[in-house]
């Protein structure tokens, strides 16, 4: 009997023993996000996880480019909608069904959601981080804040009334709290300066350590950004809009305020004053270019250009920005579209220069006459004939922008110096 | 010296299994028992290196069974099994899975003396029980209890410091799953009856065998999370259920006349539907775009009426909103089905049947008289659609788009060359849309202009042979040679004529008919 009772025990044995170390194959230091806090270098890593969001001006495909039909490309074979979304926004192919730059989304560009999820768990979590002081934990942790804010402000500019993220949602928890209504514009605005105002003082005042320091958030950078969106919000999209008055939410109330006031500019006037102040206060100022030792420059004109062109272009020694996309980089294959290609090849090969980018017309007739004012207000512009051909006259007051003795439109001649300083164009003088 | 190193794909299988059986008989009744424990690991050469992939797979399981027959005519049986596995956490690795059958040969009661050898065998079964499946995911993503986060993603870094100067780049961190530590066993619940008929002294037999079956637990993406919560990755929780229902078939005739006829036989038929009991869904406002109801297999799209047949049709009818390029005359016209003036995303029903049949069957006889054999067979497939690519993202093939695209150019097909849309001839209901240089988000959309029919019969088999008798070459010892000829794909009867339909959507129509003649 016994031995019958043993046999029975076996196979029940070999398998009850140890079983359930036997089972436990997941050895005991794989990856958890808690490893993301447990030292200032990995810390680190987080703070940039925060920063990755930001929109990059690196490449014509993001975000920040072709929409408001600032320039046209060449064939929709080379540029399709999944790559360059923005020139299908222009071209009137935004929908509700398949959205183009679908920033609500998780997908694809500007994901701001996640970008407001990680600034939340940085913001939470932080503290936890040994081996740093606390002047500078509360640093990164205001640094986040003021990202966060930014986060939700680029997706206010987009839709309008959001939801505010002020804390995560827990991954697991009742599906049914996941089921919020959007806030009305007003409270968005004043959540998103009321964030920045909090996380204001424990912001380095400027670039601490020089160049490792370009790209993080300052107290300049903050006023600034805060700045911008008190001016949007006063701006009559924001401001009043009548148009938005059917976009109400459950209980009827409208997300847009209905009441233009005043008062919102005078915030905005406020701050950016401040902006302005502390700004200058550290040393910036409006852009000058300072030509090379060996080249003398005759015209005021092309000091202008260039002041105006380096102020965006130049990243060394550029007293006038606040604030860098250390991304933005114009690289070879974006440099290729937008320079013009030669028309005598006999002379200069155009090498890779694919020429597929030009501005618009609407753009260029957005720039001012010579005397400050736009060409259709300007009396003294001949408006309603500046498609004419006309030769360009010889004299210093032309040369220097256009082609002496060169037939080409009157819509070039006589415009303000960022019309030369941007476009290139018919008849035009490539610097 | 040119050195290539070969492959290395190692596997070691560890398996262990310990089992203890007992059969005894006693007169009328007979009992047998089995007590069986196992253990298995598994480790092999995973397709792509992470940590979680080179960890080992590992079951354990004690499983037995014991049978009871009564003058072998009853049966009974139950069998049950404890089985755990790796992949869960572990307040929910084991899962207790038993299972319950009965069978009864008829043929051996003394009312069935009288019929036979009309019928000779005759045998009803039926089983109950359910199984547990903890192949819920790719070996990458087993462990659900962990979350999966990479510490050192470069996509997600950002670098601080001016291009021109010198920069201080960080890597970022990126979440890829969180941790659900209550994701189990999927199990399934089935019933199945099934019937044995001989006639004839098993000349003629019939099985068949009907299962219905209810798959619960289903680890499946929660669909009611919100964007702007901002995860990183799906939440995965085991919410769906599905039932399935079929039927498999056999007969066979098999006969030796005198004369020196033979004959064998055989034929098949299965028939397998399904439909979703449950499946996480946002509440939609038509009640055709949730797919409970739905075989796993159905596919939802758009119905096409016909092609546009200018812009000017373009501008008055419902816009369609798909993105990417301009709608244009030619291009694929698809209906309002709510009626709300747009064409999206509610206006997706099912279309179509399964993309894998629900029905296939064959048949096929072996003749044979004196010298000569012939024997053919066919098989087919019924009740399931077929769906053409027009553009093929994935890889370099281009689908069946004429001339492909610049970096994959294709031929044209014969059937889009003879009708297609052109401004010269505006036909709208031409096989293939207007033409462009690239896919076209409008033309692309599933939808029932590029679904087919795809059921068929075909020759699949077909095979005729002479034994050539007396002659021995006795130097190699041969005995006896048989000449046939065989084919196999000889012919095929179906509705879609592009190519084989049992290639799918397949991009590069292949045709394969064989025919040889061996000795």
């Amino acid at each position: 009997m016994k031995k019958i009772l043993y046999i029975l025990m076996m196979p029940l044995l070999l398998t009850a023993g140890s079983c359930k170390k036997f089972l436990d194959v997941v050895p005991d230091n794989t990856p958890v996000i808690d490893q993301a806090f447990s030292l200032r270098v990995m810390g680190q890593r987080f703070l940039a996880t925060c920063y990755n969001r930001l929109p990059a001006n690196n490449a014509l495909g993001n975000e920040n480019f072709l929409m408001a039909d600032e320039f046209w490309l060449n064939s929709t074979a080379n540029f399709g909608s999944a790559a360059y979304p923005g020139w299908y926004i222009s071209m009137g192919q935004q929908n509700a069904n398949a959205p183009l730059l679908n920033w609500w989304g998780n997908a694809g560009s500007g994901a701001y959601w996640q970008a407001i999820n990680d600034c939340n768990v940085m913001i939470e979590r932080v503290q936890e981080i040994p081996d740093m002081d606390v002047a500078e934990k509360n640093m990164w942790a205001a640094e986040a804040k003021v990202l966060k804010a930014y986060y939700h402000y680029l997706l206010v500019r987009a839709y309008g009334p959001i939801i505010i993220r002020d804390k995560n949602l827990s991954v697991y928890g009742d599906q049914t709290a996941m089921q919020e209504p959007r806030v009305p514009v007003d409270d968005c605005f004043a959540y998103i300066v009321k964030t920045i105002d909090e996380a204001m003082a424990d912001l380095m005042p400027i670039e601490q350590n020089g160049n490792l320091d370009v790209g993080r958030i300052t107290q300049i950078a903050a006023k600034a950004i805060k700045a911008r969106i008190l001016v949007d919000a006063a701006s009559p999209l924001f401001n009043g809009n009548s148009d938005m008055v059917s976009l109400t939410s459950d209980s009827g109330t409208p997300l847009f305020n209905q009441t233009y006031s005043e008062a919102k500019w005078v915030v905005a006037a406020a701050a950016c004053k401040e902006a302005v102040d502390i700004a200058v206060g550290s040393g910036k100022r409006l852009n000058v270019w300072t030509p090379p030792a060996n080249l003398t420059v005759g015209s005021q004109s092309t000091r202008f250009q260039m002041d105006y062109r380096t102020a965006f272009n130049e990243s060394d020694g550029n007293a006038e920005a606040l604030w860098y996309d250390t991304r933005s980089i114009a690289a070879a294959a974006f440099q290729a579209a937008f320079t013009p290609r030669g028309f005598n090849t006999n002379t200069v090969s155009n090498g890779n220069i694919t020429s597929f980018m030009g501005a618009t017309l609407n753009m260029a007739e957005k720039f001012y006459s010579k005397n400050g004012v736009p060409i259709e207000e300007d009396k003294t512009y001949p408006y309603a004939s500046r498609f004419d051909l006309v030769t360009v006259p010889a004299t210093d007051e032309y040369r220097f922008n256009l082609q002496a003795n060169y037939t080409t439109v009157r819509f070039h001649l006589d415009r303000e110096h960022r019309f030369y300083g941007t476009l290139s164009f018919d008849g035009g003088v490539i610097l | 010296m040119n050195f290539v190193p070969g492959e290395r794909d190692q596997a070691a299988i560890l398996y262990a299994e310990s089992q203890f059986s007992y059969n005894r008989i006693m007169g009328d009744h007979n009992v047998s028992a089995m007590l069986v424990g196992t253990i298995r690991d598994n480790v092999q050469t995973p397709e792509s290196y992470t940590l979680l992939n080179t960890l080992p797979f590992r079951n354990v399981s004690v499983s037995g069974n014991t049978t009871y027959s009564f003058k072998e005519k009853y049966y009974a049986q139950f069998t049950f099994g404890y089985n755990a596995s790796e992949r869960f956490d572990e307040n929910y690795r084991w899962g207790f899975f038993p299972s319950f059958g009965v069978a009864w040969t008829v043929d051996k009661e003394k009312f069935m003396e009288g019929l036979k050898p009309a019928i000779s065998k005759f045998r009803l079964r039926a089983t109950y029980g359910w199984l547990g499946n903890d192949n819920v995911s790719t070996s990458e993503n087993r462990f659900f209890y962990q979350s999966i986060v990479n510490l050192n993603n470069p996509t997600r870094g950002y670098s601080f410091g001016l291009p021109t100067n010198i920069v201080e780049g960080y890597p970022g961190v990126s979440i890829t799953r969180y941790a659900n530590p209550n994701v189990q066993w999927e199990i399934s619940r089935q019933t199945n009856f099934g019937i044995d008929l001989g006639f004839f002294n098993g000349a003629l037999t019939f099985t068949g065998d009907y299962y219905q079956q209810y798959r619960y637990n289903i680890v499946q993406q929660r669909a009611g999370v919100t964007a702007s919560a901002g995860f990183q990755a799906p939440i995965l929780a085991n919410v769906g259920k599905y039932k399935s229902k079929g039927f498999d078939a056999e007969l066979t005739y098999n006969k030796n006349f005198a004369s020196g006829l033979w004959i064998q036989s055989r034929g098949t038929f299965t028939y397998a539907t399904g439909e979703f009991v449950h499946f996480d869904e946002p509440t939609y406002a038509y009640s055709y775009l949730s797919r409970v109801g739905l075989n796993s297999n159905q596919t939802r799209g758009y119905i096409a009426e016909r092609l546009f047949i200018d812009d000017a049709e373009v501008a008055n009818s419902p816009q369609q909103q798909f993105g990417g390029e301009a709608v244009m005359g030619g291009d694929i016209k698809y209906v309002d089905v709510n009626k709300d003036g747009v064409v999206n995303g509610d206006d997706m029903v099912a279309i179509g049947h399964p993309t894998v049949p629900e029905i296939t069957y064959g048949f096929g006889p072996s003749i044979g008289f004196k010298s000569f054999d012939l024997s053919f067979f066919f098989s087919g497939n019924a009740r399931t659609s077929l769906f053409i690519r027009p553009y093929n993202t994935s890889g370099n093939l281009y689908g069946t788009a004429p001339f492909g695209n610049r970096f994959s150019p294709n031929a044209v097909l014969q059937a889009w060359a003879d009708s297609y849309w052109s401004e010269e001839n505006q036909d709208v209901y031409a096989q293939y849309p207007r033409l462009s240089q690239t896919a076209t988000a409008n033309n692309t959309q599933t939808s029932t202009f590029w679904m087919r029919d795809a059921s068929f019969i075909r020759l699949k088999q077909a095979e005729l042979g002479y034994n050539i008798k007396g002659i021995t070459v006795r130097r190699f010892n041969v005995k006896s040679v048989r000449i046939y000829m065989s084919g196999t794909n000889l012919f095929r009867i179906g509705a879609f004529k592009l190519w084989d339909p049992e290639m799918g959507a397949m991009d590069l129509p292949i045709h394969y008919n064989v025919c040889s003649i061996l000795v």
